[in-house]
This record gives structure tokens, C-alpha cells and sequence, in this order.
């Protein structure tokens, strides 16, 4: 076995990880390059260093690299994807912009709209029109549809979506659309919705399949571009991108379909969450990523991720299965400001890496959460970021005073009151994934990650009641080591609306044997594969209902028996319950969507276990600072060194353990123990 | 003292508050008036044994914002010196606080010190509420009584134990009694948790200090917003809006407002608003306010919503009109039909102090019911539908109007086309913008929208009844200039010989093929059409929304080619602008 590789892109850094066939483990974090495949690149000369080869001789050695990405995010972010036409029923063109009458705010009248990724201009309807059951009431106008391409081509689209109403029962007139645009400009690139997103509702389903169309050439001539350095430099394995749905996929599946890699970057993160919650035996965990912008929270319930259906993603609406994330503008780089009334406020406003808080010295005079950190005695002014940068406590102070001096208080009162601010903000986003959805958090350990993520745990379990805190070593890598471990998946859906006297078990048979058949052949070659698992399940609600409950479907054979389904909609009903604190077992349930899920197990990555070194980390020691506790004011805590720290010791609070590229704040009443799994378990005494 | 960091801890926490009750509300509900169209809220409020302030609410439906703060000032006048831990109250009577009878006000007493202090609360829509018709809408009322059953405050629970007597009597009036107490329950374990929550933060901070942070909550909203009427020029300044009809005989309905602003206090009058009316459109103060409110939050929307913000207004609402009828005037319908009119009103007189805050805030909404046998599931159908009446957005300064509903109407979500082909036996030929639709403007309103459906797959004709249309003669108003919008109407039997124009009110049954037609207007531009930014023009004019006629008659705006001809837009600009200021 050759070595295997895992990458995470970051906006900042390029996290690099490789593990070798004696579970050897190297990582390496460089800086992240315009051009992305550059900073990989770096990232794995530097790690091909770490094992004593070439970067050509390491990457000939290297069976597999799986990578994370977020060109998609940012693509969408910056609105910068490729120009893109859409071809769709004649008489529905607007279904984009009406958006079912969301807005993001209820308050604001001059709200902006969102940014237009295809103009109403590039929006051609064209005759056609299909019914509910499949029937063709209006045959497809091939004259429009040629005249619609000619016209995408003069706008000079690169990208052209299609979809037709209900599309998702009967396809052909978008696949013939397909052959004409083949015909007439075939170096356009085409998103067909029945192919993407086979699923009931016109919005959800349009709005998906023109932000494929919108990131996918984009990334596309970026992975070639990467796969060719690669090769170039004698890569010969696969290359894996991370998918939204927390597995991972060949490069080419991706090439056709960049909207399901737009949590390429935060899925890594995730998986590796699991897989070390799992080491440390968590299966239940809360997962709080906590970066420079923003604070991502995320729930895993038995060593499962939380799958949502209905994220935005820069306001497009995007109904592919996702990890759901939850996410709020609370990071280091947070600014602080006071409103009209002279009341504290923290966020969403970020002051990024650039100036970044004013402690870097980069030009920031706005106060940050990472400024109060500094002020409080959490963060080394003389080691911060693995000992590259050095943080200017005065300037941290200064920026301080500009809301200190207005609200009468010393420095270190409006430092901690940013801090409470702050963490206050994201104990309610840890209740809006548990509390508010019948979950009670205190069940779940808390894992935390990201640079500032560590620091702020601390305070988050004592206000919601929560026993474990669980923080990663190597926590700076840590994404790219949940990419080493990530699993293949593919997750598939198509439409089928019936109330339950309707169902005809041989179509849902027909159905999900299509649906595996489609995700085998787009797994691609499965050399790697140890065991493919397939989930299915479906969408039922209430007739009358608009929204639907996902049930997991239990059956052990190929085929769905009466039997299953019977016990899926007795399963519906207690599912129902279990959400909404109700159900109506007399009312007739129907099926909306059918799901599959297939999933090819990897060889799994076995990392070492380190044996219990003894108790005592006075060799880790490096030293003491006054550091500021509500309870205590400032006063003289030990700090440690974590790259010093070794499996088996217990470090009570107050203390600090400062790791290269995060410290976590132990708080009074709190310890830590760095377990077999290099995993700082930290305990709260209640 | 507290700190003032402990008070925006507080005042955060009391925001989770609130909409944590209302996502237990809208999860555990069993009618698609709360689980889907969201057409309910929550609040907590303050007592001090004498006055109720609420301290933060939810956001959903702002039409609840008043409406529950005056039904819980109502129950707490009626019990004041007796309440117990334990209790439920309830409230439906709108002529004890509230807007309409269908919706139900539920609070619960959480005691500190032996006194009550806290009320988490809710309010919802409730499907039946009694009256003569199934789903409590009764366009022939003249009366409340013909509305639905009048609960005025009641206790549902009594010292921790349910009124049997009392559940009995409020199930008895209704047609739906599972959905009714499903939805009663989802009220009562809203409110608990309300407590519950309520209850943690006091163990947390003690009594003393969360008392002294909402007393800091409310005041800072106070301060806050007497800072921005303070910077408002003193005057008096006036507005009006009309509504088509009372859907009863009675036209043109006028509300009339005249706001004066004195230093940093405000006096809402709305003196000379028609009288009441035989139709079911009259607003009951709580109504009434809730849009005076909405405007206000909608010129100031950073500024956290409680009692606070609306301590700086007086309002003077004559007795005996259509913004203050007297019982047992019908008041059904008033939250859209004249409830947008007040709010316009209020935009249309407050465009003259701050123009550049103001915009539509209403909705125009026409209510297109439909019922008759669906073959395919051998079962009786019976639909409303939103899609033909998706827009009332209009443009605001630094922004045209887009989407669907106006921003503080925006809680509901419209049914997919296709979901709804699927349920019912109907086919949609057509649901977009048109050209020329959208209300001229230097930011122009929300194009107007045509949506054409008609039965489908039918063995016998569909009843239509289209019995509520707003905007068809006066349409949501533009600002500072702008136009106004396009206006809704509607024509059965569309595209052939026996088409016609609904006036007012239209029953009767359309075939499979017959074709129903709607035009949703939008709402009005903000700014002189003739000042609009030529490259904006061109730009709606290659999306087309806006035809090369148009752009010159009404934005004054002349192409050569495909490009703007600066020159010749300068003096056609010209021209209309004097052509006007002669008029």
C-alpha cells in the first residue's frame, strides 16, 4: 500500500496530510495560492519532504489524495461562475426570482435582490408542457429550442440548465434539448434538472441545476488543470473530491456536478469529527468549527451527520442532500461595535485575515473577538499560529478603548464583555441544532476545532449544562484527516408522488433499481472498495401537508417488500411524532420522493495508539501568565506546551495548553486528559 | 447596577426566547395555518402588576405584532389580582384586544416573589372558529357574531388544572375538533417551554438583575428610537390610502392619518377615516396598530422590536370608524382589506418626513378559492391559491422591488405549481412577469405577474369563487415620486367569448379547459421615474421587463441601437419633466 493522502483548502491555508503503509502520519499547512493547484502542490512537496522523498517520487508512491475544496463556495460567494443560459417551460421564467416569496429579512424593505446568476434575458422559455402523470400535452417546439441555442451562443453563455416542468416523471423533452444544444454549440456545457435533481418542485429543482450549471465549468477546468500537475509529476492514483453529503467521489463524477461539492471544505471536518469522536467512544457529538467569520455547528447523532435538504447557499436555494451546518457570523476576526443606544453588539461583521483583528498589525483598528482573547490572556502574544506570527497587545488594547471609553469601562470589562457577547451568540446556535429540535445537547459531547473553536468551548458547556468537551489534536489539519478517512457516497433522488393506497410496489422497485444501477456506474472504478452499503428511504408526509419527513427504509434484500413498506409508514408516524410532538395514525400518508443513499466502504485508516504515559504533564510546563476568569479575575495560570503534552495526562484548570495552531482555554473546574488517540478529552466537574 | 453586557446577554437570551417558543408553535401545530402558512407568533411580556410591555417576539406575521400585545393587555386587565402559577389564559374575542376572531391568544403567568411577572405567549390562526361556514369565512357577515364564536379571557387552566368545563365549551365550537385541540395543546406546551426557559435564566442571574436588564431592554428601544424621531423635522404631515370596497355595497373607503412630530414623541391621528362600515372590514385597534407599528419598524429596522419602541407614539383612533369600529362591527378580513390601506396610509404620510425610508409594506392579496371532485383520488378538493396573488413588492430607495410579498409580509411560503398540479386537478399555463409590469420609478416596483390556470383531468366543472380582490381600483401607492402599481384584476372564462372582468365578486363553476386569468400588480416605485439611471433602464429593457415605449414615455429614456442615447434622453427627460410641473 502506497501513501494516501488527504487535503483541505482553506481560504487562508492548504491543510496536508499523508499516512504511509506503517501508519506513519505527516502533515504539513502552507498558504493557500490564487491558483489553487499551486498551493496543493506546495502542500505536497512539503509532506513528500516530511517522509524523505521528491515531491515526484512521493506523489509516484501515492495511491490516493482526496481533496477538499472550496472553489464551489467560493464561486457562489463572489458570484464569480461561468455566463449561463437557461432553456425552461414557456410561460415559467421567473419561477427563480419569485423564489416562493422568500426573503432573507423581514424587516428590511430595502433589502437588495440577489444577484442574478442567469439574467432574465438568458431565461428562454420554449413550448412544451407535461403533466403530472408523464402525459405530453404540449410536444417539445424543436424550432424554439434551436432559435433558444443560437441565442444562448450570440449572449456567449458558457453553461446552459434546463428544466421543464415535471421533467422529473418524464425527461425527453430536456434530453432532446441536450441533442439539439449538442448540435448547434456543443462546447457548452449542459445541466439537465431530470438528470441532476429528479425531484418535485420547480424552484428547489431550477435553482439547483443553474448553480450547477453557474460552478461547475469553473471547477471543472480547475481539477483538470490539478489532475494534470499531478500526472505531470508522476501521479498515477485517484484523485477523490469531497462531496456536500460527507463522502467523497471520483474527480469526474465532480466535473458535471460542482454543486454537490459546495461543502467540499466544511465535510472533512465533519467526517473527522466522527471518526475521532468514535476513537474517543462519541458517537453523539456536537461539532463547533470556529474560524476567522464564521461559527459552524454542526450535530452527529450515533456517528451520523445530521442531512438536511434545505440549505441557501448565497441566497440560491440549493435541495441536494447536506450536511447540515449551521452557520452564524461569529468568528476571531468579529468586530465589536456599539449600536445608537450605546449597546455592545458582536459580528456578523468580520474582519477577515485582511486587516484581520488589530492584534496582527495588518492595519485593523477595529476591536475583534481575537483582540479580547489577547487582552484576556487566552491567546501568547509571542506564539500564535504555530510561532509565526507575533500579536500586538497594545494595539489590541487601543482598539479596545474605541467601545471601552464610550461605555465608561476599563479595558478588560469590555474585553470580557465581547467575549460573553460573543459566546452567547454561539450557545444559541448550539441550541438552535439540539434544544429547538426536541434534542437535549447535554446528551452529546462537545468537539471543538478551528482555530479559535478551542478557546470558547470552555464557556459553551458550562451555559448549556454539557459534561465533555472533546478537541482534537492536530486540530490544524484536522479536515484534511477527515478527507483520509472519508468513505465513497453517492446519494440519489427521484420524485414519486403517491398517497399510500397508490403505491404500485413494482414502479418503487423499478425506481430504486434505476437509481442504483445510475450511482453504481457514477462510483466508477472500485478497486478501492472493501463493501458497498445502500440506504434507502423516503419522503412521506400527510396528505395536505407541504413538508416532508425523510423515513429510512428497512429492508435487507434488493427488493422493497409489502412488509417494508407497511413498517415505513408505521415508522413514519413515530418519526413524525418524534419531530413534531404529534401524528395522525388514521390520516393516509403519501410518498413524495424515493431516496437512495450507496456508500463504498474504503479501507479504513488506522491511526497508532499511544500507551499512557503517566499522569504528571509538569514536562510540558513552559511557563505561567495571568489570565482573566469571571469567577477570579487575572490570575497566574500554568501554560503548556501541546506538542509536549503526552497520552495520559491530566491537566486541571485553570490552564492553558497552547498548540501550534489553536489553545484551549481550560477553564476553573474544568480538566483535560489527552487520551490514547492524541485527543484532548476535557471534563467538566459539576 | 448591571452592566450593560449582562443586559445585551439578557436581551439576546429573551430573543431565543421567543422564537424558540414559536418553533416549538409552528412543530407541534397541527393546522397548516401555524406548521405551513406560519401565520401565528410569540412574545414575552412584562408585567408590573400594573402595565404589560413586551420585552421581544418572534419574527413571523408582524400583523400579530399589536394584535397580540393588546389581547394580552386586555386578559391581564380582566384577572389582574387574580392569577395563579398554573394558569392558561385564552382570548379570541377581537373586541378584547387582538385583530380578527380567528385569532386565538394564549399566555401563562411565571411567578417570582409571589407575584407574576413574566408571560410567555402565543398567537395563531385558528382553520374553524364556528360561524355560519366551514373555515370561519363569512363574507356575509355584518355583524362579529356571524364571525365566530367570541371568547373573551378565559382561564383554560386554573392553578395547574385544566378547566374541563371550560375545554369542553371552546371544543364545542368548532368544526374540527382534532386540528382545534391539536392545536390548543401546541399553544399550551409553546407556553412551557416559554417558562421553562423563562425560569432558567432567572436561576442563572437572579430576580433582581434580569428585572433591572428588561427595564435596560425596553428603555434602550425607547432611546433609540425618540434618538431617530428627534432628527425628523417637527410638523405635521399627512397621508391617505382608499380601499375599492367593503365587499357589502360601500365604495371607496378612505383611512386618513396625520402624523405630527414634536421633538422626539410622535401623534398618530387618524381623524376624518371613514366611518364603520356594514362589511367585514373594519379594524379593531389592535389591527389597527399593528400596522401603525409595522411602518415604523419598517423605517427603523435595526432597532429591536418591544414595548420600548412604541412608547414615543400617542395614536388617536376615532371611535366608531373603520380603524376603531365599535362592536359588533365584522372585522374578518380587516388584516389585509383596510389593514393595508392603514399602512399605506401611514407610508404615504411618512414619505413626507423620511422618504427615504419609506416603501410598501402591505399586501394585496386576493383570495382565488376553488373546490369540486378530484377524480383521480375519488375525493372532494377544496384550494386556495397564493400564486395568483404573489406580488406587493415595491421599489425603496437603493433598490428596485423583487420576489413576492412585500419584506415584513414575506413569512408565508407559496406552493410549488407542480405540488399543487399533483393535489388537486388544475393545470397552470402560465405564472411570470410581464412587460411593462412593473411600476415606474427611479427604483421601480416589482413587475406584475400573470398567472393562467385552468381545470384539469375533471368529470365535472370546478367551482371558482374569487371573493376577495384588493388593488382593483386603487392600487398599492408609489413614494416620493414613483407610480403607483399596476393593479390586480381577474377574468374567468379567459381567452374565449363568454370572458369577463370579476368586479368585486365572481362564483361559479369553470369546465376543464376553461381558463381563469389573474394579474397580481406589485407594488408602487420609489423616486421620479425621470431620474432612474438610463444603464438601469437598458438594463430592464434586454431583461424584458421593460419595452422601448415604455422606457421613452415613462422613463423618458431613448435608445440608439442597443445603447442609451445620452443626449436624447437628457432633452426627452426635459421635456417630460416640464410637461408635468405644468400640470
Amino acid at each position: 500500500m502506497g501513501y494516501r493522502i488527504g487535503i483541505d483548502v482553506g481560504g487562508t491555508f492548504t491543510d496536508c496530510v499523508a499516512i504511509d503503509a506503517n501508519l506513519r502520519i505527516e502533515t504539513a499547512k502552507v498558504p493557500t495560492e490564487t491558483d489553487e493547484a499551486e498551493g496543493i502542490f506546495n502542500g505536497i512537496s512539503l509532506l513528500g519532504s516530511h517522509f524523505g522523498h521528491s515531491a515526484d517520487a512521493f506523489l509516484s508512491q501515492s495511491e490516493i489524495i482526496v481533496l477538499g475544496t472550496t472553489v464551489v463556495t467560493n464561486t457562489m460567494l463572489e458570484y464569480s461562475g461561468s455566463p449561463t443560459g437557461l432553456i425552461t417551460t414557456k410561460g415559467f421564467r421567473d419561477i427563480i426570482e419569485l423564489r416562493r416569496g422568500y426573503k432573507e429579512s423581514m424587516f428590511d424593505i430595502r433589502l437588495e435582490a440577489p444577484f442574478q446568476i442567469v439574467p432574465r434575458q438568458k431565461r428562454i422559455g420554449v413550448s412544451e408542457r407535461v403533466d403530472y402523470s408523464g402525459r405530453v400535452i404540449t410536444e417539445l417546439n424543436q424550432d424554439e429550442v434551436k432559435d433558444a441555442v443560437r441565442r444562448l451562443k450570440e449572449l456567449r453563455v458558457e453553461s446552459i440548465a434546463v428544466c421543464f416542468l415535471f421533467s422529473f416523471v418524464s425527461p425527453k423533452h430536456e434530453k432532446r434539448v441536450r441533442e439539439i444544444i449538442k448540435e448547434i454549440y456543443p462546447e457548452a456545457y449542459v445541466t439537465l434538472s431530470s438528470e441532476l435533481l429528479p425531484q418535485i418542485r420547480e424552484f428547489e429543482r431550477v435553482s439547483t441545476t443553474i448553480v450547477n450549471a453557474y460552478v461547475t465549468p469553473k471547477l471543472s477546468r480547475y481539477l483538470e488543470r490539478l489532475e494534470a500537475k499531478l500526472s505531470r509529476h508522476r501521479f498515477s492514483g485517484e484523485l477523490f473530491i469531497m462531496q456536500s453529503n460527507g463522502g467523497m467521489m471520483g474527480v469526474d463524477y465532480t466535473k458535471t456536478r460542482g454543486v454537490e461539492a459546495v461543502l467540499s471544505g466544511p465535510s472533512g471536518g465533519i467526517v473527522a469529527s466522527i471518526y475521532r469522536g468514535q476513537q474517543s467512544r462519541q458517537n453523539n457529538l456536537i461539532t463547533v468549527d470556529m474560524g476567522g467569520t464564521s461559527y459552524d455547528v454542526c450535530l452527529i447523532q450515533d456517528a451520523k451527520p445530521e442531512i438536511g435538504i434545505d440549505a441557501w447557499i448565497s441566497r440560491y436555494r440549493i435541495a441536494i442532500p447536506m450536511i447540515d451546518i449551521h452557520t452564524i457570523g461569529a468568528g476571531g476576526g468579529s468586530i465589536a461595535w456599539l449600536d445608537q443606544a450605546g449597546g455592545l453588539r458582536v459580528g456578523p461583521r468580520s474582519a477577515g485575515a485582511v486587516p484581520g483583528p488589530a492584534c496582527y498589525m495588518r492595519g485593523g483598528i477595529e476591536p475583534t473577538v481575537t483582540d479580547a482573547d489577547l487582552i484576556l490572556g487566552y491567546l501568547n502574544p509571542d506564539y500564535f499560529l504555530n510561532g509565526k506570527m507575533i500579536l500586538d497587545k497594545c494595539a489590541a488594547e487601543r482598539a479596545i478603548c474605541r467601545i471601552a471609553d464610550p461605555l465608561k469601562m476599563d479595558i478588560v470589562t469590555a474585553a470580557h464583555g465581547i467575549f460573553k457577547i460573543v459566546n452567547n451568540a454561539m450557545t444559541n446556535a448550539i441550541r438552535y441544532v439540539s434544544i429547538s429540535r426536541g434534542r437535549d445537547p447535554r446528551d452529546y459531547a462537545l468537539m471543538a476545532f478551528g482555530g479559535a473553536g478551542p478557546i470558547h468551548a470552555g464557556m459553551q458547556v458550562k451555559d448549556l449544562g454539557i459534561r465533555t468537551i472533546v478537541v482534537p489534536r492536530n486540530a490544524g489539519v484536522f479536515s484534511a484527516i477527515g478527507n483520509l478517512v472519508s468513505n465513497l457516497k453517492i446519494s440519489k433522488v427521484h420524485s414519486y408522488v403517491r398517497r399510500k393506497d397508490q403505491v404500485d410496489l413494482d414502479e418503487v422497485n423499478a425506481l430504486f433499481m434505476k437509481m442504483m444501477k445510475d450511482a453504481e456506474a457514477q462510483l466508477g472504478k472500485k478497486e478501492k472498495v472493501k463493501e458497498i452499503i445502500i440506504e434507502r428511504s423516503m419522503d412521506v408526509r400527510y396528505v395536505g401537508q407541504v413538508q416532508e419527513v425523510i423515513v429510512p427504509i428497512q429492508s435487507r434484500t434488493q427488493r422493497v417488500t409489502d412488509v417494508n413498506l407497511a413498517n415505513t409508514f408505521r415508522d413514519f408516524h413515530q418519526l413524525h411524532y418524534k419531530l413534531y410532538a404529534f401524528n395522525r395514525p388514521d390520516e393516509p400518508p403519501e410518498i413524495v420522493n424515493l431516496r437512495l443513499d450507496m456508500i463504498g466502504l474504503c479501507e479504513e485508516v488506522h491511526f497508532r495508539s499511544i500507551s499512557f504515559q503517566g499522569e504528571n504533564p509538569e514536562k510540558a510546563l513552559k511557563g505561567k501568565r495571568q489570565v482573566y476568569f469571571e469567577e477570579t479575575g487575572f490570575i497566574e495560570v500554568p501554560i503548556y506546551d501541546g506538542e509536549k503534552v503526552e497520552p495520559g495526562n491530566l491537566i486541571g484548570g485553570p490552564a492553558i495548553i497552547e498548540e501550534p495552531w489553536t489553545n484551549i482555554v481550560i477553564f476553573p473546574k474544568q480538566e483535560a486528559l489527552l487520551d490514547q488517540y492524541m485527543n484532548y478529552v476535557v471534563e467538566v466537574v459539576t | 447596577m448591571v452592566d450593560v453586557i449582562t443586559c445585551e446577554v439578557i436581551r439576546d437570551y429573551m430573543e431565543t426566547v421567543a422564537s424558540e417558543i414559536f418553533r416549538t408553535l409552528i412543530r407541534s401545530a397541527m393546522s397548516v395555518m401555524f406548521n405551513e402558512a406560519h401565520d401565528c407568533s410569540a412574545g414575552v411580556f412584562y408585567y408590573d402588576g400594573e402595565e404589560v410591555n413586551l420585552i421581544s417576539r418572534a419574527n413571523s406575521m408582524p400583523v400579530h405584532l399589536y394584535g397580540c400585545f393588546s389581547s394580552v393587555k386586555e386578559c391581564l386587565k380582566y384577572f389582574k389580582g387574580d392569577l395563579n402559577d398554573g394558569d392558561v389564559i385564552l382570548v379570541s374575542d377581537p373586541y378584547h384586544g387582538g385583530t380578527h376572531i380567528c385569532d386565538y391568544t394564549m399566555l401563562k403567568p411565571v411567578f417570582y416573589q409571589g407575584k407574576p411577572i413574566f408571560f410567555p405567549s402565543v398567537r395563531g390562526h385558528f382553520l374553524d372558529v364556528g360561524a355560519p361556514y366551514p373555515g370561519s369565512a363569512n363574507p356575509m357577515a355584518t355583524e362579529v357574531h356571524q364571525e365566530g364564536f367570541r371568547f373573551p379571557p378565559l382561564k383554560v387552566y386554573e392553578k395547574g388544572e385544566l378547566r374541563r368545563d371550560v375545554w369542553q365549551m371552546l371544543v364545542a365550537n368548532t368544526r374540527l375538533k382534532h386540528i382545534y385541540e391539536g392545536d390548543l395543546n401546541a399553544m399550551i406546551g409553546s407556553c412551557r417551554v416559554g417558562e421553562n426557559r423563562l425560569q432558567r435564566l432567572v436561576a442563572k442571574y437572579g430576580f433582581d438583575i434580569v428585572l433591572e436588564a428588561v427595564h435596560y431592554i425596553l428603555d434602550a428601544s425607547e432611546r433609540k428610537f425618540r434618538n431617530e424621531i428627534s432628527k425628523w423635522p417637527d410638523g405635521t404631515y399627512s397621508g391617505q390610502s382608499v380601499l375599492d370596497t367593503d365587499f357589502h355595497g360601500q365604495k371607496d373607503i378612505n383611512v386618513n392619518v396625520k402624523i405630527t412630530v414634536q421633538g422626539d414623541g410622535i401623534v398618530v391621528d387618524f381623524s376624518g377615516s371613514h366611518p364603520q362600515t356594514q362589511g367585514l372590514i373594519n379594524s379593531v385597534p389592535g389591527n389597527t396598530l399593528s400596522y401603525v407599528f409595522m411602518a415604523f419598524t419598517a423605517l427603523c429596522p435595526d432597532i429591536p422590536v418591544n414595548s420600548g419602541f412604541f412608547r414615543p407614539i400617542r395614536t388617536i383612533l376615532p371611535e366608531g370608524s373603520v380603524v376603531n369600529p365599535h362592536s359588533p362591527a365584522p372585522a374578518a378580513i380587516a388584516t389585509i382589506c383596510i389593514g393595508a390601506d392603514i399602512g399605506e396610509a401611514m407610508m404615504n404620510a411618512l414619505a413626507k418626513l423620511a422618504p427615504e425610508r419609506v416603501g410598501t409594506i402591505s399586501l394585496d392579496l386576493c383570495i382565488f378559492g376553488a373546490w369540486g371532485m378530484d377524480p383521480r383520488y375519488q375525493s372532494f378538493f377544496v384550494t386556495y391559491d397564493y400564486n395568483g396573488s404573489p406580488i406587493s413588492t415595491g421599489g425603496a430607495l437603493g433598490c428596485d422591488g423583487w420576489g413576492g410579498w412585500a419584506a415584513p409580509v414575506s413569512a408565508v411560503q407559496m406552493e410549488s405549481m407542480e405540488q399543487m398540479e399533483t393535489k388537486y386537478p388544475l393545470l397552470y399555463l402560465q405564472g411570470e412577469y410581464v412587460m411593462d409590469g412593473a411600476a415606474p420609478g427611479k427604483w421601480r416596483g416589482a413587475p406584475a405577474f400573470h398567472m393562467q390556470r385552468t381545470p384539469y383531468g375533471v368529470a365535472s366543472p370546478v367551482m371558482h369563487d374569487i371573493w376577495i380582490q384588493k388593488s382593483t381600483r386603487y392600487a398599492l401607492k408609489g413614494y416620493a415620486g414613483g407610480a403607483p402599481g399596476r393593479g390586480n384584476y381577474s377574468i374567468v372564462y379567459f381567452d374565449s367569448p363568454k370572458g369577463f372582468k370579476v368586479d368585486g365578486h365572481f362564483m361559479g363553476p369553470l369546465d376543464g379547459g376553461e381558463i381563469v386569468f389573474f394579474q397580481s400588480g406589485g407594488g408602487g416605485g420609489w423616486g421620479s421615474p425621470l431620474e432612474r439611471d438610463p444603464k438601469l433602464v437598458l438594463q430592464d429593457i434586454q431583461n424584458e421587463l421593460v419595452s422601448t415605449e415604455a422606457a421613452r414615455s415613462e422613463y423618458g429614456v431613448v435608445l440608439t441601437g442597443d445603447c442609451v442615447d445620452e443626449e436624447k434622453t437628457a432633452e426627452l427627460r426635459n421635456a417630460l419633466k416640464n410637461k408635468k410641473d405644468i400640470q
